[in-house]
Parts: structure tokens; C-alpha cells; sequence
């Protein structure tokens, strides 16, 4: 695995050792340790390689994108660190303890809102709390807050299928959030919105993660979704998944819509799109 | 001019809901008058007047045969019901009965299950026992297999959900699994119901002293063709009216999922128009 900075200025500073470390000892505690993890499926086309030897750490309060093309093993990585499913080499830990069944201190989002039909969206947001045994009184406000704030303030007695797919993506996110867990795990959490709801919904989830100080693990496959979000993006290869490059976004720490039309962001953007080339993934058409 | 208030909007639109009525009244008419017209016999084929005589003549006689039937049909869906969606849990909770005995389940519906009324006849008598337990045996097969599938179809993204939340299996179950099978289930039910008039008409063919299939079988003897269709439309309405009421569960039951919404909204529609 190697390490890459990113400095401000375009240049590429291969130092394998130095940048790691800084990331590591600027944070004591790590929110998810993944050692020399892989993961191996037995199929009906023989032994498939969804994830190979990936080591990755993510500090506390950090936004780390896994961008990657489909079959990758990025949603394989997200589940073995949620502890959904296991690694069949390696170890994991989530928040100092070492994952051996489903981790409970988080909050997950998949592609699909998963809100349940017959609930309204106050109640699917309250399924968490009903599920943990939580007082479900005293985080009725706390949800109504959460709502209110993700643009959900009329709405708390509709049903999904009333509301669009940004409205049911915006509830599944407070879902996620309403128990006040310091991980939020995001599957592809804006894949299935348009274009123009998923640019807002990114800056929208981009204030409202710093806002609460949540540790954010993203997966996603958009290159300027990822360098948008994160202070650091893992790209990783095609099956079998491997880490190719963990890239420092060194921007600055608020994000805006007009940043994407910056020099600096185009830099980033064009070397992740540069190594999907090297990698195969992106083919550019040359005439001769 | 034809717009939406002139006589001829409005009749095409009269026509247009009544569609199915009129169509109803327009055969049993065309039936009337081709049985008249043709002078075809009354034991072939009664026209609907004599149909309708008969059913006022032993309107008594065809109620108290109507209950026996329904009573057997009722016990025997409420068995199904009772035995088959705890059997459908099993199937979806245990490895065991998912491998051994629901492929056993699915394998035995190759068996006419009609063909056994006869030898429950030999272990059980004339009674209501050996209809009910045909009426049981043909209606729990989609009572079980709608309640594994809705039980079973689960998203696997929304069971990851769950357990990240520490759900318990018990929670799984009845915050998920069941309110997410319920509208499969009422299709099975619908279906489980109208089946299990059948079992109880063919139990009653075999052998039995009651019930409009006993009926049935002493009109036929007595060439009595009126009194034979008097009794299937005894048989239809009460296949009709029990698969009402089983509908009336799924609106009763509220909002599951649009698709159930929408559904129910184009049955009430259709109720309507008729």
C-alpha cells in the first residue's frame, strides 16, 4: 500500500512512511483500524477475491471516501467494518474494540432508503431508538429536530412513498443519526438520486456530518463526489480489491459548490481519473 | 355536440361504469330466450326464470345446506391458516424445515388431494371431519408458501440495518418480517379461501348426508336441473362473499405498500361500479 500527499500545488509527495504517520499519531484513538484484511467468496465460478491485504485507518472526526468501480469490494469492506460480514483474513477494529459481529456504536446508510412502508418517517427514524431499547420520549424532539434540519419539517407523518427518493434518502440519514453514534457508515448513500439532488444532498450531508463531528466512512464510485466530501480518498483497484492509493485532499475544511470549478479540485479530480486510467478502469478515445 | 353533460356523454358514461352489469343481464336474457327459442329441455338446460323459481322454492332447504358447507369451509381455511403460517415461520427460521420438509410440502402438491376425500371417508365417517380436512389439505398449500415468501423476500440490506441496531431475531420479526409479509400473505389467503369451498364441495360429493354438494348429488339424481344450478349459485355467491371478506382484512389492515394501495383502490372501484 502506498501513500500519497497531495499538495496544494499538484505535486505528488511519495513519502510511504511520513504521511501515514502524521495521520496516525494526529489521532489517538482511531475510529476504524483494518489490517492486512481480505476477504474471499466462495461462488459458483470458483473462489472469488472480493478484497485483497487492505489496510486502512481512519482518525476520529475524519471523512474518508472508498471510491472504486462497481465490484471492487468497497461495499465488502464497508460491511466487514459495520461487522456484517466477516473477514476471511485480517482484523478490524471500530472504535478501539475489535469487530467480531455486527458493531451497534454506528449509524449505516445504503444506497436505498430501506424505510420501512408502513411507518411514517417519524417512526421509521424512531425504529433505531425502538430497537435499542432506547426512551423513544425523549428522542422524539431529537429526531423532529433532525427532520426539521434536513429539510423534513412538514413531513413527519408521511409516508415513503409519498416523498421522493432525496426526501427517503434525507430521513434514512437521520435514522442513522438520531441515537448519536460517533461512525456513520455510507453505502453509496446518493447512487440511486439524480444528478442535481445528489450534488445538494452531498453538501447538505457534508455540513450536517461536521456539524454533528461524525467520523464518516463513504463509499462511493463518483471521483468528484469523493474529492468533494473527504479530507482523504482510498481509491481502490478491480477485483480483487486492492488498496491503490490513499490521496490527502488538501482543501479547505468547508466545502462549497464553487470549489468543483476550482484548479485545485480539478487537480485531484484529474489524478484519481489518471490512476483509473493506469488501472483499466477509464479507456480514453485518441483520434490518430 | 358531445360534451362532457350531453345525453350521449352521459349514457356512454352510465354504460361505461355499468359495463359489467349490463354484460351480466344481456347473457342471462340471450340465455333466456335461446333455451325458449330452441325448446331445449328443462333437465339439459333450465333457463335462468326456472333457475330462480327453483332458489325461492327451496330457499330453506338450500340455507340450511349453504351453513353445513360454509361451516366446513371456514374450519377448514381456519386450520390452514392456523397450522400453515406457523409452519411457514418454521420454514424460514429453521434450516431443517427449509431443506427437508419444504421441498416435502411443495412435492406433495403433486398429489390431486381431492383423490384423498374417499380414504379420509373410510377412517372418518359420513361427517363434517373428512370435508373439513380436504377443504384444510387444498387451502393451507398457499397459505404456506405466500407467508414464505413474504416472510423470506426481506431485503438483505434491511436485515444489515436491523442487526447494526442489535435487533434481536424476535425484533426482526415483528417490526419486518411480518408487517413486510402481510400483503403475500392476504394474496395467499384470498386464494386459500376459494380453494377451500372446493374442498368442502368435493369432500360432500363423496359421501356425506348434508351440504349443497349432498344437494347437488340428490338434485342431479332427480333430474332436478333447476335445483342443481340453484345450488351453484349458492356456491358461487358464498365463493364470492368469502373472498370479499377476506379483502376486507387487507383494507382493514390499512397501508402496506403502494402496490397493495393502489390495488385495493381499483377493487373498490370496481365494487363500486357494479
Amino acid at each position: 500500500m502506498s501513500k500519497v500527499l497531495w499538495t496544494r500545488d499538484g505535486r505528488v509527495d511519495r513519502d510511504l512512511a511520513a504521511s501515514g504517520d502524521k495521520a496516525d499519531r494526529a489521532n489517538i484513538t482511531a475510529a476504524v483500524a483494518v489490517r492486512n484484511v481480505s476477504k474471499h467468496f466462495e461462488s459458483k465460478r470458483g473462489n472469488v477475491h472480493a478484497v485483497e491485504d487492505v489496510s486502512l485507518t481512519i482518525g476520529m472526526g475524519e471523512f474518508v471516501s472508498i471510491l472504486g468501480p462497481s465490484g471492487c469490494g468497497k461495499s465488502t469492506m464497508l460491511n466487514m467494518i459495520a461487522g456484517l460480514t466477516a473477514p476471511t483474513q485480517g482484523t478490524i477494529e471500530v472504535l478501539g474494540k475489535s469487530v467480531t459481529g455486527p458493531v451497534h456504536e454506528l449509524g449505516i446508510v445504503f444506497q436505498q432508503h430501506l424505510l420501512l412502508p408502513w411507518r411514517t418517517i417519524l417512526h421509521n427514524v424512531l425504529l433505531q431508538i425502538e430497537v435499542r431499547r432506547l426512551n423513544r420520549a425523549s428522542y422524539k424532539e431529537r429526531a423532529e429536530r433532525l427532520l426539521d434540519r434536513v429539510g423534513l419539517g412538514g413531513f413527519f407523518d408521511r409516508f415513503p412513498d409519498e416523498l421522493s427518493g432525496g426526501m427517503n434518502q434525507r430521513a434514512a440519514i437521520v435514522r442513522a443519526l438520531i441515537h448519536d453514534p460517533d461512525l456513520l457508515l455510507m453505502d453509496e448513500p446518493f447512487g440511486a438520486l439524480d444528478a442535481i439532488t445528489r450534488d445538494q444532498m452531498a453538501l447538505d450531508f457534508h455540513h450536517l456530518s461536521r456539524q454533528e463531528g461524525k467520523t464518516v466512512l463513504f463509499v462511493t464510485h463518483s471521483i468528484s463526489e469523493a474529492v468533494f466530501l473527504s479530507n482523504r480518498v482510498v481509491v481502490m483497484s478491480t477485483r480483487p480489491g486492492r488498496v491503490e492509493e490513499i490521496i490527502s485532499i488538501e482543501l479547505p475544511r468547508e466545502r462549497h459548490f464553487e470549489l468543483r470549478e476550482e484548479p485545485q479540485f480539478a487537480h485531484y479530480t484529474r489524478h484519481v481519473r489518471r490512476l483509473f486510467e493506469r488501472m483499466g478502469v477509464l479507456v480514453e478515445h485518441r483520434s490518430a | 355536440m358531445s360534451g362532457p353533460h350531453s345525453p350521449f356523454a352521459m349514457i356512454s358514461a352510465l354504460v361505461d361504469r355499468f359495463a359489467v352489469v349490463i354484460a351480466v343481464v344481456a347473457v342471462l336474457l340471450a340465455w333466456e330466450i335461446a333455451v325458449k327459442l330452441g325448446s331445449v329441455p328443462v333437465y339439459v338446460l333450465p333457463p335462468p326464470s326456472d333457475i330462480w323459481a327453483s332458489m325461492i322454492r327451496n330457499w330453506s332447504a338450500l340455507i340450511a345446506h349453504a351453513w353445513v358447507t360454509l361451516l366446513e369451509t371456514l374450519v377448514g381455511f381456519g386450520l390452514s391458516l392456523a397450522i400453515g403460517i406457523p409452519l411457514a415461520v418454521l420454514i424460514v427460521y429453521s434450516r431443517i424445515f427449509d431443506r427437508v420438509v419444504y421441498p416435502m410440502l411443495v412435492a406433495s402438491q403433486a398429489v390431486p388431494k381431492v383423490v384423498l376425500a374417499p380414504i379420509l371417508l373410510i377412517g372418518l365417517g359420513y361427517g363434517i371431519g373428512p370435508k373439513i380436512i380436504v377443504a384444510f389439505l387444498i387451502a393451507f398449500f398457499p397459505v404456506v408458501v405466500n407467508t414464505v415468501s413474504g416472510l423470506a423476500s426481506v431485503e438483505r440490506d434491511t436485515l444489515n440495518l436491523m442487526h447494526s441496531m442489535g435487533a434481536s431475531k424476535l425484533d426482526v420479526f415483528r417490526k419486518v418480517r411480518f408487517p413486510h409479509a402481510v400483503p403475500s400473505m392476504i394474496a395467499g389467503f384470498k386464494v386459500a379461501i376459494a380453494f377451500a369451498v372446493v374442498g368442502a364441495v368435493v369432500g360432500e360429493f363423496v359421501g356425506s348426508r348434508s351440504g349443497l354438494g349432498y344437494y347437488m348429488l340428490l338434485a342431479t339424481g332427480n333430474f332436478d336441473t333447476p335445483l342443481v344450478f340453484a345450488c351453484v349459485v349458492f356456491l358461487t355467491l358464498m365463493g364470492v362473499i368469502l373472498f370479499y371478506t377476506v379483502s376486507l382484512l387487507e383494507v382493514a389492515l390499512g397501508r402496506w405498500t403502494r402496490a397493495a394501495r393502489i390495488a385495493q383502490a381499483a377493487e373498490a372501484a370496481r365494487a363500486l361500479g357494479m
